[in-house]
């Protein structure tokens, strides 16, 4: 098989010969790596897969656009495909709104994506005491009725062209773990249970920490098998990392989209410039971190990326932009360019996004509530079009006379953003890493908790 | 010279003698191996503008082997004699050393040979469809949801279709030479009044062709529809309640807050309240809870799975008492039973696990009326946003799509956002009264980060003691 950069070069020059096309990107790359799954405290399957794709966007008068994703790696099947796509885009609706694809800039930030490249050199004998960690995870409590998890790592390779002349190759590194421990006990003659989730993804192989990871999954389940309830109401809560990653980072990176402000589906659509939550609050977008998960000198189209500041004094600054938004705003595209090796469309998304740190311990903010719950994991999405949030607490604990008490039984939140982002009243002066999001734990006044009665 | 789409794999005989060979120079237990070829598309417009037009061409073949209670797994993007020889052997090797740490050993059982093609029937054949045609009716939709109300502010229409050819050859003989096709509709819609903002959203999916827009002509409109009559909708205000769930939002809370608890590999693993528990009380004897592959056109239908196995039928709750459970080959080895045809995987590249199909509560005797009647004060949830569960503590947790308040019996105010939560066993308990007449969804589950297709579906509900959560 040829070369991946070969063949979607070859690929660009075979676009170049339609006249009809006017502009055209190609992505291309390969995925290849291993998965270890565990099951019941033990090693179940064990998988390696080299994925290929090519993925190629042509647009012609109009904006009207056809695109193909390949995953069989042959020149004349490739040629094919590009035939049968260049007719989809002449049998395509225009697009107006679509106006260029991004152009190479006179030079890019002198930033590295960190990459590991002993990664696609591991061995299975590499891993070994890692999983032998992960099998005596269960002899550590009587009460564990299973331990699950994965540790995976891939090696990426791809690269990016356009017709106005980008041509960039990246390599990235990835390597993921994850353990879930689920306990019962009985308790008061009644069978109770618990799960303690913890992940964490990294760049380099050495870095993993499974201990770190394993104590946090027990502890968490440990935690979680003596359970209360509260009575619904109004509380202040302390949201744990898991959830200010949810609450914030992940619902104003949705929020921030411009394409979603574009389209009016945002609740901070016209809110640039606004204060949108109270001013202790800083969001820092953050491309050129070193080690970070998600640094890169180019965005996804090949556009130079830049730290940006998002909400400043909790007044917000800026939307992501991809090219095609920063059209729509009659801007410039702030870098945020986002897809997938498998995927056609682009999006946009932050990178390393940072919420700069506060003043608070986590103790003193406990220590601050007579009665309130701390939450530490919810799976719920926002709702970013009416700013609204109800979900599961799906792992939380009551707080009582400034201490934390039993695992919450049964319990939902209920958030308006645009309150519960002004009703911030603490954030904690350290910093967590889950991912690309650094981020403190965050007290907020006031948020409606549902419960059993 | 453009050459049309075609599901052509070049896997014969030779291939299969290849496998068997190499299962006995290894000497393993079990193989699985999948190849497939698969052609999608997906056109996206957004209020008559088009975003994305795309074509995805998938190829590849993937190895699954068992060694002594391990399992090895390759897949690759070549099909060939040699790339066979390569990844089986990488498979075996995996296989080893997921022995080498495997918990308790089983034999995997071995079934019939068997030889078969089989070819999901369509309509009109998505082949036989121009990509102009599939946008001139996804674009009908866009026009009819964004010229609807002058609140409506935005569209998004969704076209997705895809025809997939996989041929499965297991170590016991089982060929299987499996074409499915699954198309699906989605249409977004977004109205605005002053600063308030709200959405609506309809969807349809069906196993088959392009006779889809046959069902699916006014998706368009009903969307719109909802994201205006959403502009008079209240938060919840969160608490405890009597609830109507409608046969939508019931179809997945059976999904979510059953049907996984009752797949068998969540129970082997220790991840299922309901391990162990065949034969008790679920729910009172009203209740009947069914997964069944076997309707055709629905979007879970399911003819054979992806381990070559018979899709059958499943009755996991029988007059209130809990009765089986789903099975792929591995659990239903350990567990000395007929497999029931759940084990898929989304795709060649990934392993199959245990999954539903079309699950669905049984219907009972109640009119919608008389449910509402005899609730007097409560919530009457309507359709659903999302779901998961926790089948490890037994607790769920669905978003419905909106809902209604009700007072002495009449619906008074429309309701938004709200969450909905509890305990598995104790919710099925709460089970008062099963309406008359079942409707079934589609909708995708991403059990294992896998996305398969399924149904799900139910007739009106009601249930006592639920906690919902607002504002």
């Amino acid at each position: 098989m040829e070369n991946i950069p070969e063949m979607v070069r070859k690929a660009g020059l075979y676009c170049e010969i339609f006249p009809e096309v006017r502009s055209w990107d190609i992505l291309g790359g390969t995925i290849s790596g291993s998965s270890i799954s565990i099951e019941k405290g033990f090693l179940k399957t064990s998988e390696s897969s080299t994925e290929y794709s090519i993925n190629i966007r042509l647009f012609g008068e109009r904006g009207k656009t056809g695109s193909v994703n390949i995953s069989k790696m042959n020149l004349p099947f490739i040629r094919s495909a590009i035939d049968r796509t260049v007719s989809l885009m002449k049998g395509s609706l225009p697009n107006p709104e679509f106006k260029f694809l991004s152009q190479p800039p006179s030079s890019y930030p002198p930033i590295n994506t960190p990459y590991d490249s002993k990664v696609k050199d591991v061995s299975f004998d590499d891993t070994k005491e890692i999983i032998d960690q992960f099998i005596r995870l269960k002899s550590r409590d009587d009460r564990i009725v299973s331990v699950s998890g994965g540790f995976s790592y891939y090696d990426i390779q791809y690269i990016l062209l356009n017709s106005n002349g980008i041509n960039l190759e990246n390599k990235e590194s990835t390597v993921s773990l994850y353990a879930e421990v689920i306990m019962e006990e009985i308790l008061k003659g009644k069978k109770e249970n618990s799960n303690g989730y913890e992940g964490q993804s990294y760049i380099f192989f050495d870095k993993v920490n499974p201990e770190e990871i394993f104590n946090k999954a027990l502890h968490k389940a440990q935690k979680g098998l003596k359970k209360s309830k509260i009575p619904t109401g109004y509380y202040p809560v302390v949201c744990a990392p898991p959830v200010v990653i949810l609450l914030f980072n992940r619902t104003l990176s949705a929020a921030l989209d411009a394409q979603t402000v574009y389209e009016r589906r945002s609740f901070l659509s016209n809110q640039l410039g606004n204060q949108i939550a109270s001013d202790n609050l800083e969001i820092l977008d953050d491309p050129w971190l070193q080690e970070g998960l998600a640094t890169s000198a180019w965005d996804m189209e090949g556009t130079a990326t830049q730290p940006i500041k998002l909400v400043e004094n909790g007044v917000l600054k800026s939307y992501l932009h991809n090219v095609y938004t920063a059209n729509l705003f009659e801007t410039v595209s702030t870098g945020h360019a986002s897809r997938g090796l498998n995927s056609i469309s682009v999006g946009i998304s932050p990178s390393n996004l940072k919420i700069l740190p506060g003043k608070n311990s986590l103790d003193s903010m406990i220590e601050s509530i007579p009665q309130g719950v701390l939450i530490e994991a919810s799976y719920d999405y926002p709702n970013i079009v009416t700013g609204e949030f109800s979900g599961l607490i799906a792992s939380g604990y009551l707080i009582h006379d400034g201490e934390i008490k039993d695992a919450l039984r049964e319990s939902l939140i209920g958030i308006n953003f645009s309150e519960f982002y002004n009703n911030i009243t603490g954030i904690g002066k350290k910093i967590h890493r889950k991912g690309p999001h650094y981020v403190p734990y965050i007290k907020v006044d006031d948020v409606k908790v549902s419960a059993k009665e | 010279m453009q050459s049309e789409p075609n599901l052509d794999l070049p896997v014969d005989d030779a291939y299969h003698k290849q496998l068997q060979k190499l299962k006995k120079k290894y000497n393993i237990e079990y193989y699985n191996a999948r190849f497939n070829i698969a052609t999608s598309t997906i056109i996206h417009i957004n209020k008559g503008k088009m975003k994305q037009n795309n074509n995805h061409y998938d190829y590849g073949c993937s190895i699954q082997t068992f060694v002594n209670g391990g399992y090895g797994f390759a897949s690759s993007n070549e099909i060939s004699l040699s790339e066979i020889e390569r990844m089986f052997e990488k498979s075996v090797k995996l296989a080893q050393w997921s022995s080498s740490r495997a918990g308790k050993k089983f034999h995997m059982k071995s079934y019939d040979p068997l030889v078969v093609s089989y070819e999901q029937p369509q309509k009109r054949n998505l082949f036989d469809v121009s990509n102009e045609d599939k946008i001139f009716f996804l674009l009908q939709q866009d026009k009819a949801a964004s010229t609807y109300d002058a609140r409506i502010v935005n569209t998004n229409s969704y076209y997705m279709d895809n025809v997939s050819r996989t041929i499965i050859s297991t170590s016991d003989n089982r060929i299987v030479d499996n074409i499915e096709s699954h198309v699906r509709i989605r249409i977004l819609t977004n109205s605005k009044e002053e600063t308030n903002l709200q959405e609506g959203k309809k969807s349809m999916g069906i196993s088959g062709g392009f006779e889809i827009i046959d069902k699916a002509n006014n998706l368009g409109l009903e969307a719109a529809e909802e994201a205006i009559e959403n502009l008079n909708a209240k938060p919840v205000k969160g608490g405890q309640y009597n609830i109507i769930a409608d046969p939508y939002l019931s179809g997945t809370f059976i999904h979510e807050a059953f049907g996984h608890a009752c797949e068998a590999d969540g129970v082997l693993a220790g991840e299922s309240q309901l391990a162990g528990r065949i034969g008790e009380r679920m729910g009172n004897k009203t209740i009947n809870v069914i997964d069944d592959p076997t309707m055709e056109g629905e979007y879970g239908f399911v003819k054979y799975d992806s381990e070559a196995m018979e899709a059958r039928k499943v009755q996991l709750i029988k007059e209130g008492f809990l009765n089986g459970f789903m099975h792929n080959r591995e659990t239903a080895s350990k567990m000395d039973v007929e497999p029931t045809g759940n084990g898929r995987a989304s795709s060649f590249s990934s392993i199959p696990v245990v999954r539903m199909r079309t699950t669905f509560i049984e219907p009972g005797d109640w009119s919608l009326e008389e449910m509402m009647e005899d609730l007097k004060n409560g919530i009457l949830c309507v359709s659903w946003n999302y779901g998961y569960t926790e089948p490890s503590i037994g607790q769920f947790m669905f978003k419905m799509a909106r809902a209604w308040e009700v007072q002495n019996g009449e619906k008074v105010q429309l309701l938004r956002d709200a969450a909905l939560s509890g305990m598995m066993l104790d919710i099925l308990n709460n089970i008062s009264a099963v309406g008359k007449e079942k409707l079934l969804d589609d909708g995708t589950c991403g059990k294992a980060n896998q996305h398969v297709p399924v149904s799900s579906g139910s007739p009106y509900i009601r249930i006592n003691n639920v906690v919902i959560g607002g504002l």
